[in-house]
């Protein structure tokens, strides 16, 4: 009840508060976030173009309030972008993502944990030279020992600390991975039983991750009880969590890396949007995620600092899976009529206040892999109402379509609302449809269980800053139960382009691969892509140093306070 | 008086059952497989399977039921899925910040609806009465989470006198003091209801006792008003007063679930909205097991202290 009452009030708030203009959300996101994008002084990129925020000062603590409570502090077991926000913060995988930059495409791999790593011409290992004279947060040493040590908790059956949540949520990342070998005391080689193109960007993805944790605490805690003692080796260290309330970090003083100018980060749960404006407001917390857009004008006014992304790079896709099996949708001109009807620009602008991006394709935004040129099927209701007539529907469509939906969670920005606004486009050519929304556990449990029969399109909304995730959601092998092709959707032509890009070692060439596959699923309209999220996030004026990268986190080791 | 003791709580045990088994029941009946919860979309089917194993999923229900009851009544309420940490480990400090939110709320209500009630009830159709009545029907109404948000916009962001969130500064060192800047409006927001309750039901029994005939007859008797209303009105409508206090034991801890989100209170309230939003079965069955724990106990002890102090009561 309480969900409800929040969501609807949140929705309500959106729909009937007053809107915000495009171009001042712009001109307020290019005098801030262009700045605190650019700034970032003493960060691991040092050619970069940078705007001076002032010199950076040492100290303070930088309070976050985030959108839900963290799932558990296991960097390799848990899932979700809130989580991975604290994660990323305390764990370093072996290689890492530079997110100092907000002018690329995808945030460009950096040494992590191993200072280099060699690929061999045929891909099938890949050779990781570790960074001398790290240690873990309890002191523990990092070395070849404790590399393979976490990789074998996430991929090896037979490894006494193997642990099946990490192996689940990490899975893509090891998929091809036969085993790790000790080279010497701080090499380690990951031997491949296939060569995977995208193994080094999944190795850095959120939702899994694979942040080393010190092996001396998984033994002392147990492999599945570790969460409650995070140690890793990252650049803020674990102080202490009180469940619903805080997460506490302070700044590791022997980081080998950049060390943070904040003393100490508390992330806070906040699940109330509201709660988190109005703490913004009373100066309880410094920064916030996921505003809601119809606060953020009076915000900007207010003074505060809005970072949103200004181009479409950051790897959030809110689509609809159709469901191929259903005897109606199976006649392509009527999917296509109905990525026609659909006005995703106004949504973009009126519901959503500016804070999304209209979607063109199905891969998510924030990789190589992503066609930011591409277009296909403007709002042409006309067009639309052609495509209707050819397919015999002239007079519109003698059946209702279901769509499933969510009530509120993580990416799902409004759900209901949203759905409500296609419902009443698709309208205009004779479709009637009908939303069924559910609480959001869930519905991730449906949607895994794939479209039933019966229901016409499932939404959803995530990505990664990899070019595969196109692969696990359209590929006809990686149809439901399972994951995550969850409307069955199947063109030979399409999975021999994904498997040809599985396998290409060459990045232009798999990004080229994964761009043919998704121009031939987007002429079968078996997916509606509607919107890219731009991920605004408001902050009190004096946080600065802030990077808007393209990722669905950020390097706190940037943002310095000016107190 | 001691039979009258043990069959309260007879009842009592009996009614925890019950409401343990519709906990359990409840959670059953909602969509969803906690497996999947916790190892997400791509588990494949073999650790699922194992893990359903692990949890006791694949048991028949009533095996399950006897097992949680078996383990609650020990006081192991399991482990919860999301935070996998022991329930008892965070719903113990969640609760005990509830109950400080609650005691500010009732020490808000009790003496503010009682005052209200009794002078509303002895001078009833006035002009007091009238506000009163209105004061309470407003205070029943109102949205409890409208209401906080509207003393936020008001005390927190325009006045500034209090803060808007959380149970301390964060950058501070805490403290009472800080406490109980912190608790005043969250406590103002969860007392409206209570608050209001308490007061028309106050009224309605004041304004019944005035027409009993020992009022009557302590009038006849020329008593002076004050004793009349105070030696025998108010006395004899005390075991009321606490009956209708304990009921409001138990609407103040649901009407905290809605102050504790708009305010970020760690209490019980914002533990379960975590829960139920994480599909975290233990925590919501801990959480609400327990708030259905206090609500009861409230009543056995309304129960027992209007035994004590109405021998009626007893000898039903």
């Amino acid at each position: 009840m309480v969900v409800r009452n929040a969501d609807a009030l949140a929705a309500m708030r959106s729909i009937h508060a007053h809107r915000l203009s495009r171009r001042r959300l712009l001109q307020a996101a290019g005098a801030t976030a262009g700045a605190a994008a650019l700034a970032g002084l003493g960060g691991p990129a040092p050619s970069m173009a940078r705007v001076v925020q002032g010199e950076p000062k040492q100290g303070g603590t930088l309070i976050y309030a985030m959108e839900s409570e963290a799932d558990i502090l296991d960097p390799q077991g848990a899932s979700g972008w809130v989580t991975w926000r604290v994660h990323r913060h305390i764990f370093e995988p072996l290689i890492n993502q530079d997110l100092s930059r907000s002018d690329v495409a995808q945030p460009p791999l950096i040494p992590g944990l191993a200072e280099s790593w060699e690929m061999s011409p045929d891909g099938l290992s890949y050779t990781f030279k570790l960074r001398p004279g790290v240690t873990f947060h309890d002191g523990t040493p990092l070395d070849a020992e404790a590399a393979k040590f976490n990789i074998d908790r996430m991929m090896n059956p037979d490894f006494e600390f193997y642990n099946e949540r990490a192996a689940a949520f990490t899975y893509f990342c090891w998929l091809a991975t036969k085993e790790v070998q000790i080279v010497d005391p701080m090499t380690i080689r990951v031997v491949q039983n296939r060569p995977f193109g995208e193994f080094l960007n999944q190795m850095v993805q959120g939702t899994g991750g694979t942040g080393m944790i010190s092996p001396a605490a998984i033994k002392q805690y147990g492999s599945d009880k570790v969460a409650e003692h995070p140690i890793g080796t990252g650049p803020f260290k674990f102080v202490e969590r009180v469940q619903n309330e805080k997460i506490v970090l302070d700044r590791n003083e022997s980081y080998w890396g950049h060390k943070p100018y904040v003393d100490r980060i508390i992330f806070r749960p906040m699940p109330e949007p509201a709660a988190r404006v109005n703490a913004l407001r009373a100066g309880e917390v410094d920064f916030i995620a996921v505003p809601p857009p119809d606060s953020i004008q009076s915000l900007v006014d207010a003074g505060y600092t809005l970072s949103i992304a200004e181009t479409r790079n950051v790897p959030h896709i809110w689509y609809i899976h159709l469901n191929m099996k259903d005897p109606t949708l199976q006649d392509v001109r009527i999917r296509k009529a109905i990525q026609h009807a659909i006005d995703k620009e106004g949504m973009a602008t009126s519901l959503l206040g500016d804070t999304v991006y209209r979607a063109e394709g199905l891969q998510a935004p924030g990789n190589l892999s992503f066609d930011p040129d591409f277009t296909i099927y403007p709002y042409d209701v006309d067009q639309a109402k052609a495509l209707m007539a050819e397919a015999g529907h002239a007079d519109g469509l003698d059946q209702q379509l279901v769509f499933q939906t969510s009530t509120a969670g993580s990416g799902q920005l409004l759900p209901v609302p949203m759905m409500e606004w296609i419902q009443r486009d698709l309208e205009q050519i004779g479709i009637k449809s009908k939303i069924d929304a559910f609480e959001w556990i869930t519905y991730i449990g449906m949607w895994s269980d794939g479209v039933p029969d019966g229901v016409h399109g499932m939404q959803f909304s995530w990505g990664q800053s990899s070019g595969y995730w196109l692969d696990f959601t359209t590929n006809s092998a990686n149809a439901t139960p399972g994951c995550c092709n969850v409307g069955s959707y199947s063109n030979p032509k399409v999975d021999e382009l994904l498997n040809a890009a599985f396998s290409e070692l060459d990045d232009t060439k798999r990004a080229d691969l994964y761009k043919q596959a998704d121009k031939l699923i987007m002429e079968d309209a078996a997916f509606i892509p509607v919107v890219n999220d731009r991920a605004p996030y408001i902050m009190a004026p004096d946080v600065k140093g802030f990077v808007h990268a393209p990722e669905e986190a950020f390097d706190l080791t940037l943002v310095w306070l000016d107190r | 008086m001691w039979r009258y003791v043990v069959r309260r709580l007879l009842a009592a045990i009996g009614v925890l059952i019950g409401a343990s088994f519709l906990v359990f029941l409840g959670m059953r009946l909602v969509p969803g497989d906690p497996a999947t919860a916790i190892l997400g979309s791509r588990a494949t089917p073999e650790a699922l399977a194992a893990l359903r194993e692990e949890l006791g999923l694949n048991r028949p229900f009533y095996v399950q039921y006897l097992i949680w009851l078996g383990k609650m009544v020990q006081g192991d309420f399991g482990t919860s899925i999301a935070l996998t940490v022991p329930v008892t480990k965070v719903l113990i400090p969640k609760f005990w910040n509830t109950l400080i939110l609650g005691a500010g709320a009732l020490a808000i209500a009790v003496p503010i609806g009682t005052v209200i009630g009794v002078l509303s009830g002895y001078w009833q159709l006035s002009l007091f009465d009238r506000a009163g009545q209105i004061f309470a029907l407003f205070g029943a109404s109102v949205p409890q989470f409208w209401l906080a948000l509207v003393l936020v916009a008001v005390f927190s962001l325009n006045l500034g006198w209090f803060p808007v969130s959380g149970m301390y500064d964060m950058r501070g060192d805490g403290g009472r003091f800080d406490l109980l800047r912190h608790l005043v409006l969250p406590a103002v927001a969860t007392s409206t209801i209570p608050m209001a309750v308490i007061a028309r039901l106050v009224r309605a029994s004041i304004i019944e006792i005035m027409h009993q005939d020992y009022v009557r007859t302590a009038r006849a008797k020329g008593l002076r008003e004050r004793r009349v209303v105070f030696g025998h009105a108010l006395r004899n409508a005390l075991p009321q007063f606490i009956n209708i206090t304990a009921l409001q034991v138990g609407f103040l801890l649901s009407g905290a679930l809605f102050t504790e989100v708009i305010f970020s209170w760690p209490g019980i309230g914002q533990a379960l909205y975590n829960a139920v939003v994480a599909r975290d079965v233990p925590m919501v069955q801990g959480a609400v097991f327990v708030t259905t724990l206090v609500f009861v106990l409230a009543n056995l002890a309304a129960d027992m202290a209007q035994a004590a102090l109405d021998p009626k009561t007893r000898a039903t």
